[in-house]
């Protein structure tokens, strides 16, 4: 039974069977939201979210698309209005949130684990300092392992400019990187 | 091959290089300090990634995502009452547009600025364009 068939099923009713589609794309948008929000509990809510959304608009797909390249934009749109409703409100109330990236493993001394934990965040900091076009190839390519044309398709973009956008987050990155280099 | 090219191999999962790109990699990287250290920033930053990708979600995620469905409308109940709303929401992104594309026209400003705020708008509202677009083909 491909998506088609199973979206068409729950158009006629059957709603029990969009856990088919979470089932087969669930990792895939967990994937997508860690590497915009790099928090598991606000992932798990942003994936929930993604599917409801999509639910939502389910008749109004039209299959031009196909549904993995469908859900993984609304996964970015998603990811996206998440994380400018968060900067609003850290500008009106200037939170720290130190705290609220993902934890290190526990197998580690509270000094190493601290290390790593601050590092982790120079890491997230750097990735998300990346322009908006850059990010989002930048997490499509790395945390979704798609290939450029895939990209290309959920972006709505050439391949060729996926591929400049993908060269220059590299780029960006390697010169944030450079400049905590006393870490590594 | 000069450090570019090495730089940008480095970025590569390494199953993807060839046996001889590999060890020309291994003997430049034990050669150049510079992309010896950005090796070991991109191996840090593929750490994290790997990490953070293959988390693992809470097992009952499934089952709370179809509860959060179950709750829902079904799909398919497309009624006049909301087609005529999207109708409307439709005819205002499509002037908000308008105005947005012939301002910069009008006052000539080519600002790159202008430029992408107007693509991101695109991109950032095209599942609801792609909704609106059936809305309006649905009789
Ligand atoms: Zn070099």
């Amino acid at each position: 039974m491909n998506d088609i068939d199973i979206i068409n099923d729950i158009l006629k009713g059957n709603n029990r069977k969009y856990e088919l589609l979470v089932d087969a794309y669930q990792r895939q948008v967990m994937a997508t939201c860690m590497g915009f929000v790099h928090h598991r509990d606000d992932a798990m809510d942003l994936t929930q979210e993604v599917f409801v959304k999509a639910y939502r608009a389910l008749a109004t797909f039209q299959g031009k698309a196909s549904f993995a390249t469908w859900i993984y934009r609304i996964a970015v749109n998603t990811c996206l209005e998440h994380l400018r409703k968060k900067k609003k409100k850290q500008t009106l109330w200037l939170f720290d949130q130190g705290n609220d990236r993902m934890e290190p493993s526990h197998t580690q001394t509270p000094q190493h684990e601290a290390e790593q934990n601050e590092l982790q965040q120079q890491l997230q900091s750097a990735i998300d300092s990346l322009p908006e076009n850059q990010r989002i190839a930048f997490v499509l390519s790395k945390y979704d392992e798609l290939p450029q044309a895939e990209i290309a398709r959920v972006m709505m973009m050439t391949e060729g400019a996926v591929e400049s956008l993908l060269q220059r987050a590299k780029k960006n990155l390697q010169k944030k990187l450079s400049s905590l280099a006393k870490e590594f | 091959m000069n450090c570019s090219t090495f730089q940008q191999q480095i970025w590569n999962d390494a199953s993807q290089l060839g046996f001889a790109e590999k060890k020309a990699l291994t003997e430049h990287l034990n050669h150049c300090a510079e992309c010896k250290a950005i090796s070991h920033q991109v191996e840090a930053v593929q750490q994290l990634i790997d990490s953070e990708k293959n988390i693992n979600t809470d097992a009952m995620m499934s089952q709370r995502i179809m509860n959060a469905i179950y709750a829902e409308p079904s799909p398919r109940n497309i009624t006049w009452g909301n087609l005529s709303y999207k109708l409307m929401v439709a005819a205002s992104v499509a002037v908000a547009i308008a105005i947005g594309t012939s301002l910069p026209i009008l006052l000539n400003n080519n600002s790159s600025e202008t430029t992408t705020t107007m693509n991101e708008m695109a991109y950032l509202d095209d599942v609801t364009l792609e909704g609106l677009d059936s809305w309006l083909i649905e009789p």
